[in-house]
């Protein structure tokens, strides 16, 4: 295979000229992050929660051998979107820098990845990743020494969501939003059968917005004016309780992950009048910013 | 916080939940005269689309709308209004970076 070398021109960099290079004083590189006039530090972030507020922290080695702390707080929209805030800096040696939350905000739902990154006019470029990883208030991360985690590696936010009280006759239907992952846990609720004389056969559906790829769907027969609780969960027994009204079905045993646009829904009411509960459901969630 | 009745399946809805994460209504089907699950009319799915540069073009579909039943003058979810804005400040700083400059 030929070996192909691509060059990048710093026609793009419009900087005054460097001074690093002429202060004795530093002796050595004081690290590897060396940021020219012409770099920035760029910071991705999505979060969905609350509109989380960043704050980045650094000391900087000066072209002077003057170490100074640096400090920029940025908002974040809780749209679950890529966020983009590009952060200039003066020339310097980068000695370590961080990034935490600074407001309210659980662990799982504000993910950040810090660049260093220079402007082209041939586009962007980030050379350096530096961190990336969740934050909370009480987790931080940056460089140097602290691990790197994906979006999706690890435990998941934990949500308990109340969804959509249906109107009368119509079906559950819960999407995964958008720049969001879903590992389905549980679902409960309730259904009250009009007096229609009909067999209601409680069944769920989860599909990909079209195709359904995994069903549950029970051998009670829900009769005319019965209420009924169910709960689809891994522990399900499928055994229902008919002097309780209780029915416990089985969500599966591995684990149903659903992305942006995925649902699940019931499919079973037989009279305009039944009546179904808003759904309260447990999902790990993962951001997946596009 | 505030609670929505869609105007096209009937269904009552909170756009934030309790920790403050975000929630996008979408219209279940229901059963029409012959046990057939259909999509109601003029269906409902606030779930935000973005083009291939991520901005945004909208909700999947608005449907026929929705009631604020807490506050009448509100008309979309707190979340999509917020990114709604986020988008036109997008544009306000393109605009001044296309600008002829003197």
């Amino acid at each position: 295979m030929a070996m192909v070398s691509a060059f990048t021109t710093d026609a793009g960099a419009n900087s005054y000229g460097r001074e690093i290079a002429l202060q004795s004083k530093l002796g050595i590189s004081g690290s590897s992050q060396y940021i020219s006039p012409d770099d920035n530090v760029w910071v991705m972030t999505s979060c969905g929660q609350g509109g989380g507020t960043a704050t980045v922290d650094a000391r900087l080695l000066m072209p002077s051998g003057e170490v100074k702390p640096w400090q920029f707080s940025f908002v974040v929209p809780n749209q679950r979107i890529a966020f983009n805030t590009v952060i200039p800096l003066p020339e310097c040696f980068i000695l370590s820098i961080a990034v935490r939350s600074t407001a309210v905000c659980d662990f799982g739902q504000l993910y950040v990845t810090l660049y260093i990154a220079r402007y082209q006019n041939t586009g962007v470029f980030l050379p350096c990743l530096l961190a990336r990883g969740y934050l909370s208030q009480f987790c931080g991360l940056g460089w140097p020494n602290a691990p790197q985690r994906g979006t999706q590696e690890g435990r998941g936010f934990l949500r308990t969501i109340t969804g959509t009280a249906p109107g009368a006759g119509v079906e559950i239907n819960e999407t995964v939003p958008s720049g969001a992952m879903w590992k389905l846990h549980s679902v409960v609720f309730s259904v009250t059968a009009s007096a229609v004389v009909l067999n209601r056969y409680p069944k769920l559906v989860v599909d990909n917005g079209s195709s359904v790829f995994f069903f549950s769907s029970s051998a009670q027969a829900i009769t005319a004016s019965q209420t009924w609780n169910i709960c689809y969960s891994g522990f399900g027994s499928a055994i229902p309780n008919s002097t309780t009204f209780n029915l416990t079905q089985p969500l599966g045993a591995v684990e149903i992950l659903m992305f942006q646009g995925y649902r699940f829904r019931t499919l079973f009411l037989g009279d305009p009048g039944d009546q179904l509960t808003a759904p309260i459901y447990n999902v790990e969630e993962w951001l997946v910013p596009g | 916080m505030n609670t929505f009745r869609c105007l096209a399946c009937g269904g009552t809805y909170t756009d934030t939940d309790s920790a403050g994460s975000s929630y996008a209504h979408a219209c279940g089907q229901k059963m029409d005269a012959q046990g057939n699950a259909v999509e109601v009319d003029n269906r409902r799915d606030e779930n935000p689309v973005f083009n291939s540069s991520g901005r945004l073009v909208g909700m999947k579909s608005p449907g026929a709308g929705v009631v604020c039943l807490n506050d009448p003058k509100v008309t979309n979810p707190k979340w999509f209004t917020d990114l709604q804005k986020l988008d036109a400040k997008k544009d306000a700083a393109e605009n001044a970076l296309d600008a002829p400059s003197d």
